[in-house]
């Protein structure tokens, strides 16, 4: 139940993208101190030892198996990809595709993270208490799947185009979304707290997309009326926690929502669901 | 072995190896949930005659139930996991999935071996039926005339232990029938074990085979108050005359064990002559429950 802490050396990341891959609690966490030091990272073109870029502070009785915690930057790129296992604590900013990957464990930022967040994740979850930048959970560039499951939650927003192409698993999003929001979704489910959604679900095959502040719904969805979704309650009881205890109290009461069926324009199995 | 009076017979009962599963009923409020799972486990008495062992094993609260709303435990017990996937199936179907807002989950998540729920409801929905993953589970939402009928996609399937039982032989039927609720209030009060037959209470107690070729089972001869004159050896206490059995199918061996000690512990009393149990000389059953030995 043991793990590390990695600080930067010096309270500041190094100039330059700093490569987050290696940076994971399945492959540290349970390593030899002379290991986990001699560990190699890639900051920009070149590559460096880990313990030229933090101190390594070996953390007690972590409750973990496998438990790493990281200084944070917005200059990661893809911080913890890979993930299989264990837990990750960043403390700070997560960077660019931070959890892109992501096969189990857990991730928590507890600043905000970039774009990419959850790219192509597996499994697990990311939680970030900040806010995420565009194409959450999607995939990542040059491809077309997004997400295939496990759990995003944002404390904050998220920005364009979240959750596109997804494929399986959950995103919630505490406060409002970017347009575009499940672009090209194939199932799954996003939820977003607040602000009206511009351009929800365009191109929606299957799955759902939960716009609690609203949403400007598109010409290719049909409109089905007032449902009272139980399922929903299952998906609230999966929120609990810090930013979303108020979302989930809304989902867990039963309400009525204006469910609408679409897009019509392509498989047209998806829903989009607006507070009634 | 007296307890409050009441002779504890030094006996046992016979119980068998049975497959099980836990199915969680929901509804929109108590009332709903009662009437789904009483549906869901009506005709399941004894599997001579049943396809399924079926009972409600419990009412669950808010926090334990998976969608917050008013929930029951059930479970339900057939020799096979192939025998009881049937019968779930076809219960679940007629009886869960017609009640109006239940919705129906799966009780054993970390069972390995799985019986298909949802996976075949599913069909019902004609196409527009959807499924969902929230966490690692997956659900289907059937659309139906009340909204949606959600189901979990598969539950899972454990070994238990059926046929577990106690006798109360009463001096009146009044007395012997008191008894016998009290002692299935008592089980009530456990988890992990069901009483199938009405009320919790049996009074046609059977003894295996019967002088007509085609019966399984009849009418347990030694155990009735009208015959004891013609039957061969009546095991009735000579003060009774009546006798009710419990029985008590239950997820372990240690859940029977103390669901029959609650029964005698509840039963006993002035009234009760004797407390008993049925048992086949140990021949048929895996599992002996001493009497004694439960209440030590």
């Amino acid at each position: 139940m043991s793990g590390w802490s990695l600080t930067w050396k010096g309270r500041s990341p190094p100039d330059g993208w700093v490569d987050g891959s290696p940076i994971r609690p399945d492959l540290l966490g349970k390593a030899a101190i002379a290991d986990v030091r001699a560990a190699r990272i890639r900051v920009g073109a070149g590559e460096r030892r880990l313990d030229d870029l933090y101190d390594v502070v070996p953390l007690e009785n972590t409750g973990e198996d496998a438990f790493l915690r990281v200084d944070g930057s917005a200059r990661y790129l893809g911080l913890g990809r890979g993930m299989e296992r264990g837990v990750l604590e960043v403390i700070g900013d997560g960077g660019e595709h931070v959890g892109a990957g992501l096969r189990g464990g857990e991730i928590r930022v507890t600043g905000s993270a970039g774009e990419g967040a959850g790219a192509e994740m597996e499994s697990g979850l990311l939680r970030i208490a900040g806010s995420a930048g565009a194409g959450l959970g999607g995939p990542v560039p040059g491809k077309t799947r997004g997400m295939r499951g496990g759990e995003i939650f944002v404390g904050g927003s998220a920005g364009t185009e979240a959750g596109l192409a997804l494929r399986r698993g959950l995103i919630a999003i505490a406060g409002d979304a970017g347009p575009l929001a499940g672009h090209w979704m194939r199932a799954g489910t996003i939820l977003v707290g607040s602000g009206k959604l511009s351009q929800p679900g365009l191109g929606l095959r299957r799955g759902t997309i939960i716009a609690l502040g609203g949403a400007a719904v598109p010409p290719g969805y049909a409109r089905n009326g007032p449902v009272h979704p139980v399922w929903l309650r299952l998906v609230a009881r999966r929120l609990r926690g810090a930013h979303f205890d108020a979302m989930a109290q809304r989902l867990a009461q039963g309400n009525a929502f204006e469910s609408w069926s679409g897009d019509l324009l392509s498989l047209g199995r998806g829903e989009i669901l607006i507070p009634a | 072995m007296i307890l409050h009076g009441t002779e504890i017979a030094d006996t046992y009962a016979e119980a068998f190896r049975m497959r099980f599963t836990r199915v969680i009923v929901t509804a929109r409020d108590a009332a709903w949930t009662a009437t789904a799972a009483q549906e869901f486990t009506g005709y399941a008495t004894s599997i001579i005659g049943c396809d399924a062992e079926a009972g409600v094993e419990s009412r669950l609260s808010a926090e334990e139930s998976p969608d917050g709303r008013p929930a029951c435990s059930t479970l339900l017990f057939g020799f096979s996991a192939e025998a009881l996937g049937k019968a779930l199936a076809n219960r679940a179907g007629q009886c869960l999935m017609t009640c109006a807002t239940t919705s129906v989950f799966d009780g054993l998540p970390e069972a390995e071996e799985r019986l298909p729920l949802g996976k075949h409801l599913r069909f019902f929905g004609d196409g527009f039926q959807q499924s969902k993953i929230v966490g690692a589970r997956r659900y289907w939402r059937v659309p139906v005339m009340d909204g949606e009928f959600l189901v979990e996609d598969t539950v899972g399937v454990a070994k238990g232990v059926a046929g577990g039982n106690v006798i109360l032989e009463g001096v009146t039927q009044d007395a012997a029938l008191d008894a016998a609720t009290r002692a299935v209030e008592a089980i009530a009060r456990l988890p992990g074990v069901i009483t199938p037959f009405p009320g919790g209470v049996v009074r046609s107690g059977s003894k295996v085979g019967s002088r007509y070729k085609a019966l399984r089972a009849s009418t347990n001869d030694a155990y009735c108050p009208s015959i004891r004159g013609r039957v061969a050896r009546s095991e009735l206490h000579p003060d009774a005359s009546c006798a009710y059995e419990i029985v008590i199918d239950g997820v372990d061996e240690a859940s029977i064990s103390a669901a029959m000690r609650a029964a005698a512990l509840a039963a006993a009393g002035p009234g009760i002559p004797r407390i008993s149990a049925g048992n086949y000389g140990g021949k048929l059953g895996k599992f002996l429950f001493h009497l004694h030995e439960v209440l030590r």
